[in-house]
């Protein structure tokens, strides 16, 4: 009897163990998850797609939407002076209804969408270049700062003195404007120096050598040159060869850097691309709950670089 | 027991393995799913770029300044050398991507859809029958009035044989890009174009009702058109149906390799168990000499040996006990045969005492009766305890006999009661009390020659005591009369009154007593105990 005891209680222990292990299987199993939220669309309308630069920027906008769980939906028109272009696509994101609309404006000035925006509670967010309006937050590089630093490092290279010129991309755009207001504004409190010319309108397009050609047969003198945007620097560089004319300007595309190692442009106020895209989405993805509030700008450092390393 | 343990086994392995198949059962089926995900994905990932790129250029070529010219001009002049102009520019656009299959320019009179950056599915305006996936963006001029409308067109069926086509193999499948309301924008199936899809679902993930058919959907990120796929499970069964022949092989190798080790493993063990078991029968019927074959070193091993040494233990102390008994035995003999020489000797002794009493000297015939009684009294081994009259009729024989030694008077005053006398005492227990007032109390010499010998019973307590008229003793001679230990040489037996105290203690414990009180006038030798009438009320 007692051996009959121990059969029915090993059974009863084997029947327990298959019971546990069936359930803790069956508990393990993974059920997916059967919904999900509709996603945060952030609309980002970039100045161009072609340059270096704003394959960067895109870049970090994808990488901090995968982060921060939230989807991007970018378009970018043909060049960086298409704003009728770029104003197409900002009211077609507008129609579209995303939940917010980062911008790079090729016109700062023209704010007309915003009340369509606003309409559809559609938050605006500009970065790399600031939009003219109140309550617009920007997320970006102080390029004002950015310029005094440039004009300190030209100041410091020629002695204080000497004669200088600036080439800059559209005015319109105040990342051109404040850089070429802080460059004058350090020239004239702080230096002897004196701006011989200042031409506007290039912005991510090579200047032509016939228009370089005209400004040197103009200025022969022009002991320094501060472009507002990269490529014009880069330009300027390839026609001006060996020539000692010291070259500066803003940016952050591979060649502009190589430029600064090989000492072919002085100084570099170097601008993250990838960096303003990232901080731009997070800065969204972050404050996207934060509806009513109104929101502060996000001023990234931008780094002096010259030939012999970034200056502290 | 082998059974049983096969059942388990069996019970188990099933068990496992049916886990293990329900696992690869989710598992194929999973990545079954996820391999159609991310086929879907890639196609949607592919169209999403295309279309972001009609949208582009659809953008690009409302804003063309050319375009806009030559509009202007055409709607002024009607000149019909201006749209050639304007076709052959939008041709221009319409090159840069495959899967457009036209760039129309509206003019504004013709009233088309609503302008967003998302495509409309419309029916072809040219041809009857088909439809069209149409970006449209307005041509607009420095004043912001719209001239014409540009429109990029896809064809239904370019979207369905560059996207659709390559996702559809045989019948057991189907695949639908839908749009974001879940409207069917392109299927193999043309009447199927235009409807509602009613199985919309979120990314890359199954209904759980469905039994039938497998559906994944991919929603593109910029559009937010969604493939959506679906195929019947039967594809899927298929490789499990080969896990599920697979599973079962496995599982009847596995049962039959378990029942084989099982059987193996349970006879190496059982074997000496069953050895051990018979063998402990045997041993309990009796046969103490069996042992135990030990023929492993486990823990039956062990036992087995244990109990072999358990065995040999108990026979070896079998043998001691039957060798003490047969000493015992032989003791027993001896002793009867030294009995043989008392009865010889009270034969004689009565034979002498008779013999001086036929010759008259009665004196000389009394001390040989009481010599003789008193010698049977100090040898005699049966009863150990004898009444109070008994043991006075022993003092009497003591003192007759001393007596006759001393050649003096001595004197006995026996002062027992007659209620004592029934009472029983252990065996020569009176006279060792006597012999030391004799031999160390009385001073025959100065004349102090009286003992009394005395006894009474005083509430169930039985009181004898010797009392002597003599030198008396010291406190330290009384002390050692009572506690000295070493055998007795002198006197009649070898029993003094330390023995005495210490019988009264064996047998009656703190209820026995022994006392002795001594002053010039004598001494007085005091022992008490339990009155009673029982012989052997105290035997131990």
């Amino acid at each position: 009897m007692a051996w009959l005891g121990r059969k029915v209680k090993i059974m009863g222990f084997a029947a327990a163990i298959t019971l546990g292990i069936c359930v803790i299987s069956g508990c393990a199993r993974n059920e997916k998850q059967n919904t999900r939220k509709e996603p945060y669309i952030i609309g980002v309308v970039t100045k161009s797609r072609d340059s270096e630069y704003w394959m960067s920027v895109c870049s970090g906008m994808e990488k901090a939407a995968r982060d921060y769980g939230v989807s991007v939906r970018i378009v970018s028109p043909d060049s960086e002076s298409n704003d009728k272009m770029q104003k197409k696509m900002i009211h077609d994101l507008i129609q579209q209804e995303v939940d917010a609309l980062a911008i790079s404006p090729i016109a700062s000035e023209d704010t007309s969408y915003l009340g369509e925006a606003a309409g559809k509670e559609i938050r605006i967010v500009a970065y790399d270049t600031k939009l003219l309006a109140d309550g617009i937050p920007y997320i970006g590089i102080d390029n004002r700062k950015a310029g005094e630093e440039l004009a300190a490092c030209m100041a410091d290279k020629l002695g204080n003195r000497g004669k200088v010129g600036i080439v800059t991309g559209d005015l319109r755009q105040t990342a051109h404007s404040e850089r070429m207001e802080g460059i004058l504004s350090y020239i004239e409190e702080n230096t002897d120096m004196e701006v011989a010319f200042i031409e506007s309108g290039y912005a991510n397009l090579l200047i032509s050598d016939v228009e370089i050609s005209r400004i040197f047969s103009e200025y022969p003198d022009v002991e320094g040159i501060f472009a507002t945007s990269g490529v014009t620097a880069l330009g300027i560089r390839q026609y001006l060869k060996e020539s000692p004319v010291l070259v500066m300007t803003v940016d952050a595309q591979q060649d502009a850097l190589t430029a600064v190692e090989n000492g072919e442009i002085a100084v570099l106020a170097a601008q993250s691309g990838y960096d303003i895209g990232y901080e731009t989405v997070r800065f969204i993805a972050e404050n996207k709950e934060n509806d009513e509030a109104v929101l502060e700008d996000r001023i990234l450092e931008a780094d002096i670089l010259t030939e012999d390393g970034p200056l502290p | 027991m082998i059974l049983m343990m096969l059942a388990v086994t069996a019970s188990l392995t099933v068990v496992i393995t049916m886990i293990f198949y329900g696992r690869s059962a989710d598992q194929i089926e999973e990545n079954y799913v996820e391999n159609l995900y991310a086929r879907i994905r890639q196609m949607g990932e592919a169209l999403d770029e295309s279309l972001g790129e009609i949208y582009f250029l659809t953008v690009q070529a409302s804003c063309d300044e050319d375009i806009l010219a030559k509009t202007k001009d055409y709607l002024a002049s009607g000149e019909e050398e201006r749209l050639a102009e304007i076709a052959q520019l939008l041709r221009m656009y319409s090159k840069r991507n495959v899967d457009v299959g036209s760039i129309y320019l509206m003019l504004p009179q013709e009233k088309i859809a609503e302008t967003t950056l998302t495509p409309q599915l419309i029916e072809d305006p040219l041809r009857e029958s088909g439809h069209l996936l149409v970006f449209s963006s307005p041509v607009e001029d420095s004043d912001g009035r719209i001239c014409a409308y540009i429109m990029s067109n896809l064809t239904e069926r370019s979207l369905y044989y560059n996207y659709l086509d390559g996702l559809e193999d045989g019948k057991t499948s189907k695949a639908m890009l839908l749009d974001g309301t879940g409207r069917i924008v392109s299927a193999k199936e043309l009447f199927e174009v235009g409807r509602n899809h009613e199985a919309k679902q979120e990314n890359g993930e199954k209904p759980e009702n469905e039994q039938e058919m497998i559906s994944v959907q991919y929603q593109m990120d910029f559009f937010g058109y969604s493939f959506w796929m679906e195929r019947e499970k039967s594809e899927v069964l298929f490789d499990l149906k080969e896990i599920q022949a697979f599973m079962a092989v496995i599982l009847a190798a596995v049962f039959g390799i378990g029942a084989v080790l099982i059987i193996l493993i349970t006879r190496a063990m059982y074997q000496p168990l069953k050895n051990l078991t018979e063998t402990m029968e045997l041993v309990s019927g009796g046969e103490l000499f069996r042992r135990v074959e030990v023929t492993a070193k486990d823990e039956i091993g062990t036992l087995s040996k244990n109990f072999n040494d358990m065995l040999a233990h108990i026979e070896s102390l079998i043998g001691r006990l039957v060798q003490e008994e047969m000493l015992k035995k032989n003791a027993e003999l001896e002793a009867l045969q030294y009995q043989i020489t008392p009865h010889f000797m009270y034969n004689t002794l009565n034979s002498i005492k008779y013999a001086a009493l036929l010759r008259g000297e009665e004196e000389i015939g009394g001390l040989i009766e009481d010599f003789t009684e008193l010698l049977q009294a100090s040898i005699k081994k049966k009863g150990r305890f004898v009444t109070v009259a008994d043991e006075v009729h022993f003092a009497q024989n003591y003192m007759n006999l001393q007596r006759m030694r001393y050649e003096e008077e001595i004197v006995v005053d026996y002062q027992v009661q007659e209620e004592a006398f029934a009472c029983f005492v252990p065996r020569l227990v009176l006279q060792p009390l006597v012999e030391n007032a004799i031999l160390h109390g009385l001073d025959l010499k100065a004349g102090k020659n009286r003992t009394v010998i005395g006894g009474k019973v005083e509430e169930g307590r039985l009181c004898l005591w010797v009392e002597d008229n003599g030198r008396g003793m010291s406190e330290a001679q009384i002390e050692q009369l009572l506690q000295e230990n070493h055998k007795k040489e002198k006197g009649l037996s070898g029993i003094g009154v330390s023995n005495v105290k210490e019988r009264m203690q064996l047998y009656y414990g703190e209820a026995g007593k022994v006392t002795c009180v001594s002053s010039e006038a004598g001494t007085k030798v005091c022992m008490c105990l339990p009155a009673y009438k029982e012989q052997d009320r105290y035997a131990l």
